[in-house]
């Protein structure tokens, strides 16, 4: 493959600072609800990444499941 | 190095990243995190993972975007105007960003992961339901439940006690 394991790392890296940012700085629920997707996001990626790297099928799945449990969060939060 | 749709599709998902969170309409930003998402689900078709990036294309494009959007559009009409930010908090979280970035990055670039390659082929996502039925059968079962909790909880928590109930017979 021509990406290396470490373009995707540093790709989620910078996903993951700017949820921070958005989770640290907005006063409004929905921009901190859209900086908590992005560190979801963020974490799925390296997930993914790594298991097509060492090469595992586990990685995927656990995604899977993380995307399952974000929705089901993201209908709490959007319906409270 | 890196090929040039990984390229684009980097520039999409952090550019569109930012602008979710900084354009001021509040249903443009649900439309850039969409793209952010979006851009997401071509990193797993990059990293030969197409099961992965049709789930979250369905799952998070599909409903959790739309239902941000039909949140923001129908229900909430408050929540589209902007609370005014303190300035100081704003620098702050920018600096956060910016150190968070840099260290994590620089720690990361020092590791080994740089070397990290590989020439084996993907996983064939048959794998995938494998695993799902076998080894993590109990947390399928445990993730279904949370699932019907969470309708449940969504239905509880939407119920509105002022409004008279039309089709109510007793």
């Amino acid at each position: 493959m021509t990406n290396g394991l470490i373009d995707f790392v540093l790709v989620s890296v910078a996903l993951l600072a700017i949820g921070i940012y958005g989770i640290a700085v907005k006063r409004n629920a929905i921009r901190m609800l859209f900086g908590i997707e992005m560190i979801i996001n963020s974490a799925n990626l390296n997930l993914v990444a790594f298991s097509r790297y060492i090469p595992n099928s586990q990685g995927q799945t656990l995604a899977l499941f993380s995307i399952a449990i974000a929705a089901a969060e993201v209908v709490s939060f959007l319906l409270q | 190095m890196v090929d040039s749709v990984f390229l684009a599709l980097s520039v999409l998902t952090i550019g569109s990243a930012i602008v979710a969170l900084e354009i001021r309409s509040l249903i443009y930003g649900s439309i850039a995190l969409m793209l952010t998402l979006s851009g997401i689900a071509g990193f797993f078709l990059l990293l030969d993972a197409p099961f992965v990036a049709m789930f979250q294309l369905s799952v998070y494009v599909g409903s959790i975007a739309v239902l941000i959007l039909f949140t923001v559009m129908l229900v909430r009409r408050e929540l589209i105007f902007n609370k005014v930010e303190d300035k100081r908090r704003r620098y702050a979280g920018i600096a956060l960003m910016i150190v968070l970035m840099l260290g994590i990055g620089t720690i990361i670039i020092g590791s080994g992961l740089k070397t990290v390659d590989t020439n084996s082929s993907a996983v064939d996502y048959k794998k995938i339901g494998e695993d799902f039925l076998t080894y993590y059968s109990p947390a399928l079962i445990v993730m279904a439940l949370i699932l019907a909790s969470s309708v449940i909880g969504a239905m509880t928590l939407a119920r509105r006690e002022d409004v008279i109930d039309d089709q109510r017979t007793d």
